[in-house]
């Protein structure tokens, strides 16, 4: 390593004799060597290629221009035969025949490398020098084009060199390769008008055969040639609509059905243009005449005719458009009661203008809550009632005796999924398919498209209405899942079994008045304390014993009736990790955490001590939590409970013994369904879309495999909900425009394939689309090949509106 | 009480809360990602001892029970991203059982913990990974950590056994000892390895990302050759 450096420097800093023109060859010998591309290595090299295209590149530094030397080639299959020692004659005729062999390609066939000079010229590797700066001067090109030659002799390379010239928009690059007896010249002329000689066939077989040195046979040239028709009138192509207009809010003819769907697909055929290319693979040069004022091209009688299709830059897809329409709304940070003016009669105080006004107490809000609903009732939205009712019937299809839109028996959250399939956007926390919170978002998010804002705001004050309704009057809300709040649903869904939850409480705690056991009602504690006290030493609200377990004293331990402990939502679980981490770490901090979370506990302990007088606290843990308790000595509590001023300890010093039935409720149904009905109505624009959008988007995605859009496997973690909106957003709208084209492609290939051969009824077809004749070809491509004595000779030609010539002539070297 | 004393042992490859986050151009230098881990698992094995010595670096000989849940967080600096963890540190007593889908529902990571000196626990360890398997998102990242490595003259549960459970049910798996500090932070870190990490995050990235229009031109102009 070290003496390589040494000789680098020496190298350099010999500059007395060596002029910065030899340096830059010798730089380019000494990469080329370096990546062992003489002659000698490369034809040990045999076997198969794969498709890919490998490579690496150096910099070199030449008159203060930056030039970047590369070497692309196709990856060697592995399965190659053991390399065989040929001749480096190999080289040229595998060069050849790759030539020969790409000849019925065309120019705009690319295969993928870097530079198109491998599928112009059929090459397998080549080398290519780019100028930073664009080589434009005469001089300056001749200069670079010798370098590259002495340093190609003196390596003895084996690969095709070759420079880019011009502009580096213009497709030219100058190539060569030489070997002993032969010398391949690869050439381009880019133009940008088309000269007249070239502009038809015959003016180029003429070209063509004035380039090779050698005399060419009669009728011996070979002609592919290429006519594009670019057919623009693409609305001839049947394009499906797929358009849902907003008819539905007319009132005749109404069908909620119509909302049931969110649009998918393009408004608008998202189709640019067709391209066609008619083409005659093969035929000798007199074949067809073609000169200045004649021709005998006929595309309609050209033997392949292919399509590919070329879609608008940006087109509508109504899905996405209308999820970004909502997404939009993630911004704006008004209650959305204020678009209809309500907030005030609401009682509801932007948040965000908390500082300002004097803060909201729970009962002020019930008071508020309670007292809108009559002078509410005259309230008008923008929403015609004839519109209005079907879809609160469809949302809360229990309340009218029509079973059309009755939500199914069995609610499942969509739980595993088959074989790992992954449905798109499984990452964003759904609800029960088809279920209310689905129903509510997709109607929100259909009439928000068809009214705005102020039709989304009477939707769900409507929503939160009947909400109000059904707590007021005990009625389940429908459509949701069974259960304390799942939080692997979204969180409108989880408020909702909140909801429920409180419901059925309540439904319980009037039951029990009419009849049931009376240990199943519950009261305040404050209530309680006006009644007599009960005795200490009598027990109440046993459930049964504890197998044959004893207290320390003897009697049978007893497991206490005790509460449930309070559901919560995911959003206040999070308000007690922010609490419990805002709190901070001293051990004031650690006790009221403990106080915050003990409700259960102490509940549990006062419940324990009414079933089991004269209990201490080890026959509580021996219940509760037996690996805390130690048998010796009839029962003894372990280490950790002893040590001092520990919450349970503390707990069970101030727990007085009182039965569940009698204990302040754990779980405040009142309190917390009006929290909630509080928490929908006060939402702001952003919160509400906030609660919407993730069924909007799982419905999205079930209409898009409706639409039959494959199923993905992205995984998303770590991002908040609104990135993750966003990504399942641009998700859909990839999954759209990719079913859109996949569409298309159907609609005007029919069976066919793009680029592959149309066959007659497709053929049929694109022409009367393009109404019984093609315009003027948008592009013209020939490509002239013979094999003369010395090998295959090349020219292609392209004529656009500009005109690019390409040509690869060998001749042989002749020393005289 | 006192127990604050000992320095956080972590400071080498873990960083505090407010450390990554906050750059003075107000832009991070890595992405941060943010993952919901539970712990579950009988009384009495280390659950909380573990986040202990994972969030703080301590240790108490005698840990005291746990009330309904304890909540800390903890963040973690992989290659190129910064894991921060919210960790719920559930209560082991059956009594609170009920209570644990409210936590391990949310969660994207949750950590099984038992006492390799008693097998009981391995054996309700296996039901809460079939429960977690039953109830909780699939795509949630499990992981058994046999704890009190360090008892291991006491030892009643195979490491093989264990090794074998975890390998039959796609677990991460560690013996771990929250006394030693024993792959504490190996198993935190082999979670954050095998979590989904995606770009973005906070509203920085928000309004980019959010106008499709933007990276539609060059993807229309290049499928429709």
């Amino acid at each position: 390593m070290n003496e390589e450096i040494d000789e680098y420097d020496i190298y350099h800093q010999d500059f007395t004799t060596a002029s910065e023109w030899e340096i830059f060859i010798a730089r380019i010998e000494e990469i080329i060597k370096d990546w062992k591309l003489s002659k000698s290595f490369l034809s040990k090299l045999s076997g198969g290629y794969t498709k890919k295209w490998i490579g690496k590149s150096e910099e070199i530094q030449f008159q203060g221009n930056k030039y970047i030397l590369s070497y692309h080639t196709l990856e060697t299959a592995k399965s190659g035969e053991s390399s065989v020692e040929t001749k480096d004659k190999s080289i040229l005729v595998d060069l050849h025949n790759g030539l020969w062999e790409s000849t019925p390609k065309f120019m705009d066939d690319l295969d993928g490398s870097p530079f198109p000079v491998s599928s112009w010229y059929g090459l397998k590797r080549y080398l290519m020098l780019y100028s930073s700066l664009p080589l434009v001067d005469g001089n300056l090109i001749k200069l670079v084009m010798s370098s590259a030659n002495i340093a190609f002799a003196n390596t003895d390379c084996g690969v095709p060199f070759f420079v880019k010239i011009r502009e580096h928009w213009q497709p030219t690059y100058l190539g060569f390769y030489e070997d002993t007896e032969h010398k391949v010249s690869f050439d381009t002329i880019h133009l940008k008008r088309i000269s007249n000689q070239c502009s038809h066939l015959s003016g180029l077989v003429s070209l063509f055969k004035s380039k090779i040195a050698s005399p060419v046979a009669l009728d011996a040239v070979v002609v592919s040639t290429k006519f594009s028709y670019e057919l623009k009138d693409v609305d001839a192509f049947a394009w499906r609509k797929t358009t849902q207009s907003n008819e539905f809010l007319s009132i005749e003819g109404f069908d909620v059905r119509k909302l049931l769907e969110l649009p998918f697909g393009s408004e608008k055929n998202p189709i640019q243009s067709v391209l066609l290319n008619t083409i005659w693979p093969k035929f000798r040069e007199c074949a067809i005449v073609e000169s200045s004022t004649f021709s005998e091209y006929d595309p309609l009688m050209a033997p392949t005719w292919t399509i590919s299709l070329k879609m608008r830059e940006s087109f509508n897809c109504q899905l996405s458009e209308t999820i970004s329409k909502i997404m939009d709304l993630l911004d704006n940070n008004n209650l959305l009661m204020d678009t209809l003016g309500l907030s005030k009669s609401l009682g509801l105080v932007n948040p965000l203008h908390k500082i300002t006004e004097a803060p909201i107490t729970i009962s002020k809000l019930v008071k508020a809550a309670m007292g809108q609903s009559k002078h509410m009732s005259d309230f008008k939205g923008p929403i015609a009632d004839e519109l209005l009712m079907p879809l609160l019937y469809y949302v809360f299809p229990d309340a009218v005796d029509d079973n059309t839109f009755n939500y199914p028996e069995q609610l499942e959250v969509e739980f595993k999924q088959a074989d790992g399939e992954q449905k798109l956007c499984s990452y964003v926390k759904t609800s029960p398919e088809g279920g209310l919170v689905w129903r509510v978002s997709v109607t929100a998010a259909r009439l928000f498209d068809a009214g705005g804002l102020p039709y989304l705001a009477h939707l769900w004050y409507e929503f939160c209405q009947e909400l109000q309704y059904r707590w007021e009057h005990r009625i389940l809300v429908p459509g949701v899942a069974d259960g304390i709040p799942n939080a692997r649903t979204c969180l409108l869904h989880q408020k909702l079994q909140l909801l429920n939850c409180c419901i059925k409480r309540a439904l319980d705690g009037t039951g029990s008045v009419a009849g049931n056991s009376s240990e199943d009602e519950f009261f305040d504690c404050s209530e309680g304390e006006n009644e007599e006290q009960l005795p200490w030493d009598r027990p109440v609200g046993r459930l049964n014993k504890f197998g044959d377990a004893t207290l320390k004293n003897g009697a049978p331990l007893y497991i206490p009736r005790t509460q449930d402990p309070a559901p919560k939502t995911e959003d206040q679980l999070e308000e007690d990790a922010e609490l419990m981490v805002r709190l901070g770490d001293d051990a004031k901090a650690s006790e009221l955490r403990a106080r915050m979370m003990s409700a259960s506990l102490l509940s549990d302990m006062e419940a324990f001590k009414a079933a089991n007088p004269g209990a201490e606290l080890c026959d509580f843990v021996r219940w509760y939590s037996p690996r805390d308790w130690k048998p010796d000595d009839g029962g003894a509590l372990g280490d950790r409970m002893l040590l001092p001023g520990n919450p349970w300890v503390e707990a069970w010093s101030v727990a007085r013994p009182v039965p569940a039935a009698r204990q302040r409720r754990l779980f405040d149904e009142t309190r917390e369904a009006e929290q909630v009905l509080h928490f929908l109505r006060s939402r702001t624009v952003s919160a509400a879309t906030e609660l919407l959008l993730p069924a909007i988007l799982r419905a999205g995605a079930a209409k898009a495999h409706e639409e039959g859009v494959p199923c993905a496997n992205s995984s998303v973690g770590g991002v908040d909900t609104r990135r993750t909106f966003e990504i399942a957003a641009r998700e859909l709208y990839d999954a759209e425009r990719e079913a859109c084209r996949s569409l298309c492609l159907r609609t005007v290939l029919g069976s066919s394939e793009e680029g592959k051969p149309l066959d007659v009824a497709g053929r049929n077809r694109i022409l009367s689309a393009a109404g019984g004749g093609l315009p003027a070809a948008a592009r013209r491509e020939f490509t002239l090949r013979v094999r003369d004595s010395v090998a295959p000779q090349v020219m292609r030609t392209a004529l656009a509106t500009d005109m690019t010539i390409i040509g690869v002539f060998t001749e042989r070297i002749v020393c005289l | 009480m006192s127990y604050f004393k000992e320095k956080p042992a972590l400071s080498a490859m873990a960083t505090n809360r407010s450390g990554a986050a906050q750059r003075p151009n107000g832009a991070p230098q890595t992405k941060v990602c943010q993952f919901k881990l539970v712990l579950l698992g009988e009384s009495a094995v280390g659950k909380s001892s573990l986040v202990l010595r994972f969030v703080k670096g301590q240790f108490h000989e005698y840990q005291e029970s746990t009330i309904g849940a304890a909540f800390l967080t903890q963040t973690v600096c992989l290659d190129d991203t910064t894991v921060k963890f919210e960790i719920w540190d559930t209560a082991g007593q059956e009594r609170y059982h009920s209570l644990a889908p409210m936590y391990y529902r949310g969660a994207q990571a949750a950590i099984v913990v038992y006492d390799i000196t008693n097998q009981d626990t391995f054996g309700r360890a296996k039901n809460w990974v079939k429960e977690l398997q039953r109830q909780a998102s699939p795509s949630i990242v499990i992981a058994l950590a046999g704890n009190k490595s360090d008892l291991a003259a006491k030892r009643m549960v195979e490491f093989e056994e264990a090794q074998a459970y975890a390998d039959e049910n796609g677990l991460l798996f560690m013996e771990t000892s929250a006394k030693t500090a024993m792959n504490v932070n190996d198993i935190f870190l082999a979670i954050a390895n095998k979590l989904p990490k995606s770009e973005g995050g906070g509203s920085a990235g928000a309004g980019g990302a959010r106008r499709l229009g933007d990276a539609e031109q060059a993807r229309s102009s290049s499928c429709c050759k």
